[in-house]
């Protein structure tokens, strides 16, 4: 952490401020990590469809041309898959094409929401030393009060 | 007390117009890392591979160069978009700067000025 504040300095409003700060990055990071957890989850359904028709010839589905209406059909080709890429593109592969890329996509979504998990745990850490130093801080104003009052 | 609303105005205008110009940088990365996947994806292909554009609710085949040609332009596009965004970044925060050195000046001196004022009439009341 590039932060060089060195907390006990700081009056308890800024420490609350400071806290402020932490818990958004943090909501913001948390935001991320569910969102990649979504991504895995719809890359994984897809690795296992790809395999699921690949596995016989000739299976019959049924063919949804709306969200509501349906098209009994047959598997013509269960070796040629168009996977959508990003930006409206689409890319025909083969089964075991197929399943290469969602392995790669799978494997680098994992190893970010790694990395972001790292993160995450950082930021939670750090909440909790800044929440240590805020009690303190407010123990000891507290005690400097009760001293005035016992004047 | 108008000449600090003013400055205080133009403070938060200066604000707003940062988040937003903050915020459209951010859009134009998401694009670009997008765009960048894509093109990663692209380069990996055969030759034959067929690749579909999607317009609508339709998947229009497309010719793998123009399809590469089409993601390299947007690409070169969204650099040069994040290259402007980035400029009017660096303008505005100066501008925001200013205005904030402006507005906290403003209001010490208005501070000065109350003490001051206090001060003169705690004399008085004294005499």
């Amino acid at each position: 952490m590039s932060q060089k504040v060195n907390l006990n300095e700081l009056e308890p409003q800024q420490i609350l401020q400071f806290k402020a700060q932490i818990n958004k990055e943090l909501d913001n990071l948390q935001g991320s990590f569910r969102a990649l957890k979504l991504a895995q989850m719809k890359y994984k359904e897809c690795h296992e469809n790809v395999q699921r028709v690949n596995v016989s010839p000739n299976q019959e589905i049924m063919v949804p041309l709306t969200a509501s209406l349906y098209l009994p059909g047959k598997i013509k080709d269960n070796d040629k898959f168009l996977i959508d890429v990003g930006t409206g593109y689409y890319v025909e592969k083969s089964s075991e094409e197929a399943v290469k890329f969602f392995d790669g996509r799978l494997s680098k979504l994992n190893q970010d929401s790694t990395k972001l998990t790292q993160l995450i745990r950082e930021k939670l850490q750090l909440v909790q030393r800044v929440d240590e130093v805020l009690r303190e801080k407010l123990a000891v104003q507290q005690k400097e009060i009760e001293k005035q009052h016992a004047k | 007390m108008s000449s600090i609303e003013q400055l205080s105005k133009g403070y938060n205008q200066a604000q707003s117009e940062l988040t937003q110009l903050v915020s459209s940088r951010q859009q134009l990365e998401t694009q670009y890392q997008e765009n960048k996947i894509v093109k990663e994806e692209f380069d990996k292909l055969e030759d034959d591979t067929k690749i579909y554009k999607q317009i609508g609710p339709v998947l229009m085949p497309q010719d793998q160069s123009e399809a590469k040609l089409n993601v390299d332009k947007r690409l070169e596009f969204i650099k040069r978009e994040i290259d402007r965004v980035e400029e009017k970044i660096k303008n505005e925060q100066d501008r925001f700067a200013k205005a904030r050195d402006q507005l906290v000046s403003a209001r010490t001196e208005k501070m000065q000025q109350a003490a001051q004022l206090q001060q003169a009439s705690a004399a008085q009341q004294k005499q």
